[in-house]
């Protein structure tokens, strides 16, 4: 049912009367409907997703290096691999890296994604305000999530570069020659670089969000508050934060998910380095899995990094309301 | 009613899809990936007619993947499948290749190839693993010391021979002219240019190799005095500033445009930096202005340097191993060479397709390719050295890099000192089993 | 307390605020769209304005011949569009049924999809090309096109199933009266009202698809199912890069997305109902 608290008692009580009427009308058949609805989803998730995850599952009980991942599956897979119980586990924990790179990991999505929301929350109130001269603003805002990865890091890498990169000359022209480095391979400002990298490619995708949520915020609950004599600062607290829980959070989710996840862009532009300072879990993965022929670990890593994110997104969505 | 409506028509829709996929899936006979064929550069439009003017066999016009790493992890998925029949790829890959069972043995057919005497041995020692030979030989290079001949007229100054002269020359440029810095080393984390640099100043050390591949596991050669020598080069650049500190965790584009950009007045780097000349004026100036000789010698070693021989190599799965044998025998074959490198510019791996005489003659006959390109000299100033090139040692070589560039950054973020770093790396290094 | 001087410093910070986000937003767009036009030796001259020569075009033709322009964009282009449209199909039914239903294991179902996104898909794409060769859907559109709906799916189904709590009942029980089945009240009652979301949902399904590099290169095995991202490897040699068509080509890439956006985004209006449609 919905979530929303209501304010206008008149429509909350059709509501809810509405509610318990159709909850006592509705039909088994009905409900079939509803699963109906749901059914395509189900087979495309099991190949593509669920089966998958099972086999890496499995891998992280297994001793599984390159021969076992050109096998693939299948009964030959088995015959191949041994399984050795929760030794790429105890091989994690006890590896010196591994509770620096988690911790790393956690930096950087919880810097990342706070920034990218309050910064993305800004520009959708901005948006929201409609400011004139910058309507064609909202048709591009999205450029930055269209550039594949691959372009992103290589542009970003010659835009940084010593010399002939945009940032440095910048930095020469206004006089702060001092400054110029080369970002990518400093030990102070290749951890924010990644960061800025982050959100710049994924903030513009918070305020499309959030603006769409703005704007399905029926006017006349700030004009309710209007006349009650609400604060700027009232109005925004009472009736535009709780209007903007649900994408919230699912905006949040979804680039927590993303972020911890993402391998791509630190692995194509720092490699992890210099000396380990950008290294997550995302590229350790990678890493164990392609360069370093330890993919029963690599799996063991992928299934740690999972369950945190289980736990993360069970939490998270209990803190802010029951209902998902 | 609607919803009935809404899922037969959505589950028609999923079956056309289906329908037309499977119309798609027609199988050509023969598979190859070569990148060159696929990535732009000046050449690619003649090397790929030529080929497929003159193929005697069904090869299909798709060419795998643009990208080394792309090719390697996607064989490693798909080679049990058969696809692709013949691959090019680097030494190091051909070592994992062969680890997983992916790359076919050419002994057989290797025994009755009229022209196995056109390839020198050192070259398929290279591409051998346990004596068996897993790859063509498809061009090679050696890593030389590239330096700016203008820039040491004008200051007086005379090439390094020698590491501590190499130190002192690159400083004495980074201070004194306008500009330009002395040297650069590559050393972004996960670059495998970071550790063929390393290695080229390994070599000379122990040119033996880093690991001895005969034992099983592999064996590791170095001692911990000689990776602290190097890690002490590395140091020592970067304190005395041969090379700028600002330039610590550049990437290989870095040096390479850099050079060719005019910013450093020595490299050590192969013979492909000659393909920057063909959109820009100023890199040419650069390349023209290069001279060419072997990297500066360590005190107490010998001359050598990485080598870098690339294999064209059989998936072990192929359906059609004779008729794969051909193809390799084909983007082998001296007219294909002949015509590839002298584009490229890269060195090409048979005798045949060597000869200055055959290279000219190429020039004259084809029109699209610029005598201004083909730089003769430029070539042989690599070839010159090219036995002082040591092969890399035919083993997984992911881990050892690994180790090698956390190594080297360790020393020049100076976080360790070479000496720890060196036995930090030893002990890495001989804990492995290769 | 409200002085007009003061709104009006009000309304300067927020001018000032957005030309900081075009900046930051767009700068790197702009230098990218300038460097695609400048001669590629220009491009290392360590100058903002040395052009000799002018600026040409020769990047972007290079571009589209390099990259087999033409045949990839068209790929890219379908599967997007294929994908936008199952996804956003999928969603609306998924999200309704979700949100109106009260299914059991209505949570548990979320938390299933998500947890799809859960698992690092570099570990994914082993078993996934095993599957997908399995069901002989390698180098075929279907093939990638599943995947991509997967993918997009789980937070469209989310996405949407929010944006329809938010649409108060008794308008689906005044269109019951009115004798529409659940599927006309979807469509023609709750979906207008629910425009905005929806078109947050196409177009993020459009993004993963268009953006996707790790699927694509496991499923693709010919020119005829590459993709822009795939074909933009091809300017990223080894040892070479080709700087004035890799910025043409990014250029390029990007560009049809404006014109979906524009056109997209005018759903996302305020107002479309009124506010009495809310709870």
């Amino acid at each position: 049912m919905s979530g929303n608290k209501k304010k206008d008692s008149f429509f909350s009580r059709i509501n809810i009367f509405s509610s318990f009427l159709q909850k006592r009308t509705l039909t088994e058949k009905k409900k079939i409907t509803g699963w109906l609805m749901l059914l395509p989803v189900i087979p495309a998730f099991l190949i593509v997703i669920i089966f998958p995850a099972l086999m890496g599952i499995i891998n992280s009980f297994t001793d599984a290096d390159i021969v076992a991942m050109t096998v693939g599956i299948g009964a030959e897979f088995f015959d191949i691999v041994d399984f050795i119980g929760f030794s790429n586990y105890m091989d994690l924990f006890t590896d010196g890296d591994f509770w620096e790179v988690t911790l790393r990991s956690f930096a950087l999505v919880g810097i990342a994604v706070m920034l990218q929301y309050v910064l993305g929350l800004i520009l959708a109130l901005l948006l929201d305000e409609g400011l004139k001269g910058f309507g064609w603003f909202k048709n591009v805002i999205m450029l930055p999530w269209v550039v594949p990865v691959a372009s992103m890091v290589v542009i970003f890498n010659w835009m940084t570069a010593p010399n002939y990169g945009v940032v440095n000359m910048l930095l020469e022209t206004i006089g702060l020659e001092h400054l110029t480095t080369n970002w990518f391979g400093s030990l102070a400002f290749a951890f924010p670089i990644i960061i800025i990298m982050h959100v710049w490619r994924n903030m513009p995708f918070y305020a499309l969000t959030l603006y769409a949520g703005l704007s399905s915020i029926p006017q006349n609950q700030y004009e309710a508050a209007e006349v009650d004599g609400a604060t700027a600062w009232q109005k925004f607290r009472h009736i535009t934060l709780p209007n903007l829980k649900y994408p919230s959070m699912v905006v949040i989710v979804l680039h927590v998910l993303w972020t911890f996840n993402n391998f791509d862009i630190i692995y194509l532009s720092t490699g992890g380095g210099p000396v380990g300072t950008t290294e997550v879990m995302a590229t350790e993965v990678y890493d164990m899995a392609w360069n370093l022929n330890l993919m029963g670990r690599a799996a063991a890593l992928g299934v740690i990094m999972m369950l945190i994110m289980m736990i993360f997104s069970g939490m998270y969505l209990k803190l802010v309301g029951g209902d998902v | 009613m609607s919803t009935k409506k809404l899922l037969t028509s959505m589950l028609v829709l999923l079956i056309a899809l289906t329908f037309t996929a499977t119309l798609q899936a027609e199988s050509p006979e023969l598979n190859l990936w070569q990148h060159e064929f696929v990535i732009d550069w000046q050449g690619r439009e003649a090397v790929v007619d030529f080929f497929e003017e003159n193929t005697q066999l069904n090869v299909d016009e798709d060419y795998g993947p643009a990208g080394f790493d792309s090719i390697e992890e996607q064989f490693i998925i798909q080679g049990r499948t058969g696809y692709p029949d013949v691959l090019e790829g680097t030494p190091e890959q051909m070592f994992t290749y062969q680890e997983a069972g992916l790359v076919h043995s050419l002994d057989e057919f290797w025994q009755d190839y009229e022209d196995k005497d056109q390839y020198p041995e050192s070259l398929l020692e290279a591409l051998e693993i346990d004596g068996e030979l897993y790859g063509l030989p498809y061009s090679h290079n050696v890593r030389m010391l590239l330096y700016r001949e203008s820039v040491f007229e004008e200051h007086d100054l005379d090439v390094p021979e020698t590491w501590d002269e190499f130190v002192e020359t690159a400083a004495y440029i980074s201070e004194n002219v306008e500009d330009m810095q002395g040297f650069i080393f590559t050393s972004e984390a996960d670059e495998v240019r970071v550790m063929q640099e390393f290695l080229t100043f390994y070599y000379q050390l122990n040119n033996e190799g880093l690991f001895d591949d005969e034992s099983d596991p592999a064996r590791l050669l170095a001692s911990e005095e000689e990776l602290a020598e190097v890690l002490k080069l590395y140091d020592d650049m970067y304190t005395e500033g041969g090379v700028d500190i600002d330039e610590r965790g550049s990437d290989w584009m870095r040096t390479d445009y850099g050079y060719t950009g005019g910013d450093f007045a020595m490299v050590t780097v192969g013979p492909w930096v000659w393909g920057h000349r063909a959109e820009d004026d100023e890199a040419s100036d650069v390349l023209d202005d290069t001279g060419i000789t072997h990297p500066p010698v360590h005190e107490e070693g010998e001359a050598a340097t990485f080598m870098e021989v690339a294999p064209m190599m059989m998936n072990a799965h192929s359906e059609h191993p004779e008729e794969s044998w051909e193809l390799l025998k084909e983007v082998t074959s001296k007219d294909f060479q002949l015509l590839i490198n002298t584009l490229s510019g890269a060195q090409a791996a048979r005798e045949d397709a060597m000869e200055q005489d055959a290279i000219n003659q190429l020039i004259e006959e084809r029109d699209d390719i610029d005598e201004e390109m083909a730089g003769d000299w430029w070539l042989a100033g690599f070839s010159e050295y090219a036995d002082i090139g040591v092969a890399p040692s035919a083993v997984s070589w992911d881990r050892p890099e690994d180790y090698i560039i956390d190594a080297i950054q360790e020393v020049i973020y100076e976080q360790q000192t070479p000496t720890e770093a060196a036995e930090e790396l030893y002990r890495n290094l001989d804990n492995l089993d290769l | 307390m409200s002085g007009k001087s003061n709104e009006k410093i009000i309304t300067l910070g927020k001018y000032l605020l957005m030309v900081c986000y075009t900046i930051f937003i767009l700068a790197p767009f702009i230098w990218i769209l300038y460097s695609s036009l400048r001669w590629e030796p220009n491009l290392f001259a360590g100058e903002f304005l040395a052009n000799p020569g002018g600026l040409t075009f020769n990047n972007y033709f290079r571009a589209i011949a390099g990259a087999n322009f033409g045949e990839y964009f068209l790929n890219t282009l379908t599967i997007s569009f294929i994908t936008t449209a199952v996804v956003t199909l999928l969603a609306l039914l998924g999200g309704y049924s979700l949100s109106r239903f009260n299914l059991r294991f209505k949570n548990q179902i979320i938390m299933a999809m998500l947890s799809s996104q859960m698992f690092p898909h570099v570990l994914l794409i082993i078993p996934f090309f095993a599957v997908m060769s399995g069901f002989k859907l390698l180098d075929s559109y279907t093939g990638i096109v599943l995947t991509h709906i997967v993918l997009g799916l789980p937070f469209g189904i989310w996405l949407i199933k929010g944006y329809f709590d938010g649409v108060s009942t008794s308008l689906d029980d005044a269109a019951r009266i009115d004798g529409l089945g659940s599927v006309g009240i979807l469509f023609r009652v709750v979906l207008p009202v629910a425009a905005p979301g929806v078109a947050v949902t196409a177009f993020y399904a459009f993004m993963v698809s268009w953006g996707d590099y790790l699927f694509v290169s496991i499923i693709s095995q010919s020119s005829s199912t590459r993709t822009l991202t795939i074909g933009l490897d091809n300017f990223l040699g080894a040892t070479q890069i080709q700087w004035g068509p890799i910025n043409a080509a990014t250029v390029l890439t990007v560009l049809p997305t404006i014109v979906l956006f524009a056109f997209l985004q005018k759903w996302i209006v305020k107002g479309l109902t009124s506010g009495a449609t809310k709870g």
